[in-house]
């Protein structure tokens, strides 16, 4: 809980440093979008929705008829409003530079010193409705680093990253392993982070290990098998931590623990392919009344990934609105920007998408992307260039 | 703070609040303890095991109120009404089976994927870095993976890195983790990869393995020789279906055991098979092991010598025996020579961490096991630890039955097992195997060690069950057999005082067989852990 | 080492083997002529279980069973109360007496197993110390048809010496020997068959040629016509060897002994014993997982023979979770007539007969069944159901005496006789003494406990747990019984819950 409020003020103090350097033209024209579905901050679909943007933000939200004077009104026959959808533990941008191999614990490591705004993945994923990523650096060692949060697209004047410090990656299991580094078990690898959080907290002062052991800032863990989950939340339960999940696989079977845990568990990618067992694990942990977010792997597999996984979770037992939610506003909590990016409610940061559909079908389709805003994308077959207030790159 | 911590039942949701709890929190009911009036009645049976409780029952009632052994006694016991009651004529009760050396399934290396359900189809590699991931399966280019440099896109946020390779049949669980893991495919099945030192397996045989029905890897770490200040409890998967396995055999509690990969190896832990996963730990860090003979440098990722100029984190000692009796010795020296704040040197030096605990072993106040199979290998431990004054506890001791005075005159108890004449599956790949014998357990028995029996990685119609069928077998008469799968390995684990026989007051952990307890034609049919019935077979 | 057949052999065969002489199958030796095995608990398998019975035994065959036999005046009466007899156990199949189990031609039906038995081979040493008394000596699996077995004796110095039957049964395997898929397993069986139709057809015609050129006359009648009438004419002698075992099995004089060891194996092996008509000699080995066409086994209503390894394992490929099935309980249900096999990979136990009965009994079958699936059953399939696999007047007096009750894991093999012979005694076993031995060693640890507590006390410490222990009073002698039970070991002061 405390690291969630201390995240609260982090991100405010950086909205509005943000605000003050904007494009003041582009982003104070106040703007009605209107659709005949939306995607509500509960992950459920709201009929007849119109979205007031005013200053890059949300001013206010309707349901039903609108009378209201803007600048602009926009009306979409069909089609949903969605959040733009964020990729957790996304390597976007920062493919082949984010690996320090030196220490097992490494906590002074920011990814977002890696990212290259100019690649074209980020576009991809753009297209794909992916208005931004929590990046992270590749596991290496127990710590490797601080994660960030970055858009995907940031037309002139909107701020390309949301979240430059934290949440702090740690990997647990095999991913950590490195007889370099100086650990080769769970056994190993759990000495190092019990002794380091230790120190840590015995040290004090600002260093980014000793914040966390405070709860100042948050921590995404990557733990793929059910034995690492109760390792990393017994040893943050030390210091009183709910520490976001990341697992791929097996570690649905501490479902109830990860419930208890209280933070949103991260899963996914995953493909027609995947083993029906872990298919089914999202299922499993909404049962057992988890949040969870999705991890699309981008930019290794298609943009659209992130979507076919919360599909395939759907498919496999997770409710609609969980998966709506998975897609959106817990991936944001996950990120530490939950009031900030990936609802739509009045405050938050207009990075929206108009699907035509259901984002959850995968006949549903992009129709335009805003960010800020600032319209970024028009769906095919009008060419990426030709939307308004494209100058990114 | 090295001693042997026993943290009890955990009551909180975290193992932090429990580490921070008291002994006094030991001997409370926790909160998963059954309700006030829930009663287990067992009826009919023939009862043993109660030691100091009395003598055996022929026909009697045992029963179990709030997790505690509340009352035995003969048919004529008084039954509380709405008890649950199990009727078993002609059936047995002996207290729950305690292993005090079992290895268990080691999860470390074997992947979900081998864990449970077929392997995932390859996932399909995104456009443009196929060439980085197509080598698993890239016959011609085999070397790929000798000459290019790791490659750090292929780091493991690609889930599909991780998961096991199989290429022409042959499947090892090293295949993520050896360099030379191209070349297990021309090594061919049954080698041992001079790179990572894994056994190469057939699919068949890899999926044994990694079922956990055999296990084989190693879970220790192996960054060093000397690791005693890393946890055991770290590596247990507590959902390991190699509990329900053991369960299945009647084990209740068990000392869970590092593997000999390291000469001094990490802490074990003492945990119960069945219950709330955060309730079953009931010492996080118990005794020591320390391992004597060729398996310090043969398990696990192995140690080379330099090759030409190559040297890595592997190419250290040991590589023989002299090597083992070097480092062991070393540890303890350099350790002293560390907490008297002088500097340490050398290349086999123990790391700084290990410094307090090896001090706390020397001191007593942490136990110490000496693992050792072969006479020499019993008798180099006998002499090392003679040498720092060190009292141990011996572990395997397969050739016991050729230094048995050597032994007696170390005053040592024996943790002794498995029983087996010839070596088969996985003990088949060591050679200190060979000379096993069928009578060992019953000489040392015979000869006033005090010995308890262990199945280590043996599981259901393998079990410690069968292990005592065994010793019986070899005419350790049934009285002595059960006390060395129950009381003595309970004493040895310190908790002699909640588990081991059937007395009142003790935890009710019991085994209901359908005979005789240990007999070929009899089984578990019901297990009873804390007054719960974990395993129902009737 | 010592010669491998000490304490196996009683002089008697010994005598008989020196004797032994030319090419002529003899009996291992001429038994005494009336023994009484008395006081005995007896497990005849056909019958009640007796306590203390008398088994008379005469010229190597069983004349009396029962409470109130009387004891010849002129029979060596053996004392055996306190053990427990059972019938000799039988092996339904082996081919680890064979120095290589398999011939590499596919089909290979002229071969037999006589020429590779290699009887100085341990596996008859154990057979013997396990209390097994006859074996089905058979070719291994990888073949498509092999050639003629055998039950032997576990005891003899040659093949001839050791065989009870020959000419048993003929090996088919409907799996895949190695290398070969199924479609080519099947069509060499085709082949096979055809070229065997094709091969008779062509003696039959020639021997009617032949009948007729004797009586100067030249064929008749058209050619299949006259391999019709020819077909009378063949006699046995006139197959090569190659067809004639072929012939006898389509005949039904061979046992056809099928090796089905997967599911998808039984619907092929049971078409192809119906078509060439050996479906009512036919016997099925089974693979670890063939008990999954449990149905179509069902239906059939042939023996069987069960794997090694009793239990099938196998993961569930969504679940994950690991399904064990106990074979002979499936196979059970459907009331088929099985036999077990010892299964030598195992660590111990399974490596007895009376093991794997046990682990039946464990798992709910009757102990009856158990006990037939270790002797009569196996006789039976081979066809030799009226002379071995129970203890009953007329049958051959292969017995095996055991310390306690044979499904008991902590019985011993005491005496295992052969034809009424006396071919192995526990009490001359020098490999079973060295693997036992306790007494010496235990003298050793004795005198070093002894040195360690006088130490102890010259050291002036506190009097030591050993120096209150009671001296041992006497020596203990465990490798003579079973347990030593109640010996002289000094009690520690712990238990006494006795």
């Amino acid at each position: 809980m405390k690291v969630r409020s201390s995240l609260l003020r982090i991100a405010a103090a950086a909205a509005v440093v943000s605000g003050a350097c904007g494009d003041a033209l582009a982003l104070q024209e106040r703007t009605a979008i209107s659709a005949p579905w939306a995607v509500g901050p509960d992950g459920s679909l709201m009929k007849d929705v119109t979205l007031v943007i005013a200053g890059g933000r949300i001013e206010r939200i309707f349901q039903g008829p609108a009378n209201i004077s803007v600048d602009r009104t926009i009306r979409f026959e069909k089609g949903v409003i969605s959040p733009g959808l964020i990729d957790v533990a996304s390597a976007l941008g920062v493919v082949g530079d984010n690996v320090e191999r030196k220490n097992v614990l490494d906590p002074d490591a920011s990814v977002v010193e890696a990212l290259d705004s100019h690649s074209p993945l980020l576009q991809a994923a753009a297209k794909a409705g992916v208005t931004a990523a929590m990046i992270r650096p590749a596991p290496s060692g127990v710590i490797s680093g601080a994660a960030a949060t970055i858009r995907t697209v940031a037309p002139h004047g909107v701020e390309r990253i949301l979240r430059a410090d934290g949440p702090l990656a740690v990997t647990l299991g095999p991913g950590s392993w490195d007889v370099d580094l100086g650990a080769t078990s769970r056994a190993g690898v759990l000495h190092h982070l019990r002794e380091a959080m230790r120190t840590a907290k015995a040290a004090g002062g600002s260093s980014r290990l000793a914040r966390m052991v405070r709860g100042e800032l948050d921590a995404i863990v990557e733990a793929d098998s059910a034995e690492d989950v109760d390792a990393a939340l017994a040893l943050f339960g030390q210091y009183n931590l709910s520490p976001t999940i990341r697992h791929t696989s097996d570690a649905v079977e501490a479902a109830a623990e990860l419930a208890e845990n209280r933070a949103v568990v991260v899963v996914g990618p995953y493909t027609f392919g995947s083993d029906l067992r872990v298919l089914s694990g999202p299922g499993r942990l909404g049962k057992a009344g988890c949040e969870v977010a999705f991890s699309g792997g981008l930019p290794f597999w298609e943009a659209d990934a992130l979507r076919v996984s919360a599909a395939l979770a759907v498919r496999y037992g997770l409710d609609p609105a969980a998966a709506r939610r998975g897609l959106t506003i817990n991936a944001a909590r996950a990120a530490g920007l939950g009031n900030r990016v990936g609802a739509l409610t009045p405050g938050a940061d207009a990075d929206i998408v108009i699907f035509s559909g259901d984002p959850l079908r995968l006949d549903s389709r992009v129709i335009e992307v805003w960010v800020a805003g600032v319209r970024v994308h028009h769906g095919p077959p009008e060419p990426l260039e030709e939307a308004d207030g494209w100058r990114a790159w | 703070m090295y001693g042997p911590r026993i943290i009890g039942r955990v009551v909180g949701s975290r193992f932090g609040l429990l580490r921070s709890s008291v002994l006094a929190l030991a001997l409370l009911g926790s909160t998963a303890a059954p309700a006030a009036d829930d009663v287990l009645v067992i009826r009919g049976v023939s009862i043993h095991g109660r030691f100091a409780g009395g003598p055996d029952i022929d026909k009697g009632i045992v029963i179990i109120r709030d997790g505690r052994i509340a009352a035995v006694g003969g048919m004529d016991l008084a039954v509380p009404r709405d008890a649950t009651i199990i009727d078993l004529d002609g059936g047995s009760v002996t207290p729950g089976l305690i292993d005090a050396c079992a290895l268990l399934e080691p999860t470390d290396r074997i992947t979900a994927e081998a864990r449970g359900g077929r392997p995932r189809q390859p996932l399909p590699p995104p456009p443009d870095f196929t060439e980085q991931h197509a080598d698993h399966d890239d016959h011609e280019g085999h070397n790929h993976g000798l000459d290019a440099p790791p490659d750090p896109r292929a780091a493991p946020i690609l889930t599909w890195v991780e998961e096991p390779v199989e290429a022409g049949g042959l499947a090892c669980c090293a295949l993520d983790t050896c360099a030379m893991a191209a070349m297990h495919e021309f090594l061919g099945e049954g080698t041992i990869c001079p790179t990572c030192g894994q056994v190469i397996l057939s699919e068949e045989e890899h999926a044994l393995y990694a079922s956990g029905l055999a296990p084989r890897t190693s879970l220790v770490e192996s960054s060093s020789e000397v690791v005693p200040h890393t946890l055991v409890i770290d590596t247990i998967n507590f959902r390991s279906p190699d509990f329900d396995r053991l369960v299945r055999g009647g084990v209740t509690t068990v000392f869970a055991s590092p593997d000999s990969a390291a000469v001094i190896g990490p802490r074990g832990a003492v945990i119960r098979t069945a219950g709330p996963i955060r309730s079953r730990v009931i010492s996080d860090a118990a005794d020591v092991t320390a391992s004597f003979g060729s398996d310090s440098f043969r398990v696990g990722p192995g140690n080379q010598s330099p090759f030409g100029n190559f040297v890595s984190n592997r190419t250290r000692r040991p590589n023989s025996r002299m090597g083992v009796a070097w480092v062991f010795r070393k540890a303890f020296y350099d350790a002293e020579k560390g907490l008297a704040g002088h500097a340490v040197t050398g290349a086999d030096a123990p790391p700084a961490e290990a410094y307090e605990l090896l001090g706390s072993i020397r001191a007593g106040h942490t136990p110490l096991r000496l693992k050792a199979r072969l006479q020499r290998d019993i008798e180099a431990a006998v002499r090392l630890a003679g040498e720092f004054g060190l009292s141990f506890t011996l572990v395997e001791a397969t050739e016991a039955y050729k230094c048995l005075p050597t032994i007696v005159g170390a005053k040592a108890p024996v943790i002794f097992g498995p029983i087996y004449i010839d070596p088969n599956g996985v003990r088949g790949f060591s050679e200190e195997t060979r000379e096993s014998r069928l009578s060992t357990f019953a000489l040392l028995v015979n000869a006033g060690v005090e010995t308890a029996l262990t199945a280590m990685d043996l599981r259901e119609e393998d079990g410690l069950a069968r292990q005592a069928m065994y010793a019986m077998r070899a005419g350790v008469s049934f009285d002595e057999t059960l006390k060395a799968v129950t009381l003595t390995p309970a004493k040895m684990l310190g908790v002699a005082e909640q588990v081991g026989s059937i007395e009142v007051g003790k935890r009710g952990d019991v085994v209901v067989w359908s005979g005789r307890a240990f007999e070929a034609t009899s089984r578990p049919v019901a297990v009873v852990m804390d007054g719960k019935i974990v395993y129902d077979a009737r | 080492m010592k010669p491998k057949f000490r304490g196996l052999l009683g002089a008697a065969l010994l005598a008989a083997g020196f004797s032994f002489a030319g090419r002529q199958v003899v009996r291992a030796s001429e038994p005494p002529a009336k023994i009484a095995l008395t006081g005995a608990r007896v497990i005849p398998v056909a019958g009640e279980e007796m306590d203390s019975a008398t088994i008379l035994i005469e010229h190597g065959r069983i004349t009396a069973v029962g409470k109130d036999v009387k004891v010849p005046f002129d029979a060596m009466e053996i004392d055996c109360s306190g053990k427990v007899i059972m019938p000799g156990l039988i092996e339904p199949q082996s081919w680890r007496g064979l120095d290589v189990p398999n011939e590499t031609l596919p089909v290979a039906p002229f071969l037999d197993v006589a020429d590779a038995m290699d009887p100085s081979r341990l596996y008859f040493e154990d057979a013997l110390r396990d209390g097994i008394t006859t074996i089905h000596v058979i070719q291994a699996d990888n073949t498509v048809i092999g050639g003629l077995s055998r039950a032997v004796r576990s005891i003899g110095l040659t093949p001839d010496e050791m065989a009870v039957a020959t000419n048993i049964a003929l090996k088919l395997s409907v799996t895949p020997r190695s290398g070969w898929d199924r479609m080519q397993q099947m069509a060499t069986f085709r082949e096979t068959f055809r070229e065997l139709e094709e091969y008779i057809g062509n003696l039959a015609e020639q021997k009617y040629e032949e009948s007729l050129s004797k009586q100067n006359k030249k064929v008749d009648v058209g050619p299949a016509e006259a391999r019709e009438r020819g077909r009378k004419l063949i006699t046995d002698a006139d197959y090569d060897d190659q067809h004639r075992n072929l012939m006898r099995l389509k005949r039904g004089d061979l046992i056809a002994w099928i090796n089905v060891g997967a599911a998808m194996d039984v619907a092929p092996a049971l078409k192809l014993a119906t078509e060439h008509g050996f479906f009512e000699k036919a016997v099925f080995a089974l693979g670890s997982e063939t008990f999954k066409a449990i149905g179509e086994l069902k239906k059939a209503g042939r023996p069987v023979v069960l794997p090694e390894d009793l239990f099938h394992r196998e993961r569930d490929s969504v679940t994950g979770e690991i399904r064990e099935t106990f074979i002979p309980a499936k196979i059970h249900e459907a009331g088929l007539m099985f036999a077990l096999q010892p299964n030598p990979n195992s660590s111990m136990a399974e490596r007895y007969l009376t093991y794997q009965a046990a682990l039946c009994v464990r798992h709910g079958i009757p102990r009856q069944t158990a006990l037939e699936a270790i002797t009569l059953n196996a006789a039976k399939m081979m066809g030799l159901g009226d002379r071995f696999g129970s203890i009953e007047a007329g049958k051959v007096a292969n017995l095996t005496v055991y310390s306690g009750d044979p499904l008991d894991f902590n019985s011993w093999v005491e005496q295992v006789y052969i034809d009424g012979i006396l071919a192995y005694d526990r009490s001359d076993d020098p490999r079973l003494e060295e693997l036992l031995r306790l007494e010496g060693v235990a003298k050793k640890a004795d005198e070093a406990k002894r040195k360690a507590a006088e130490e102890a006390k010259k050291e002036s410490a506190p009097p030591a747990e050993e120096g209150a222990k009671p001296k041992p009073t006497e020596e203990a002698k465990p490798a003579e019984g079973a347990p030593p039970a109640e010996n002289a070991r000094p009690r520690r002061g712990t238990g006494g819950g006795r």
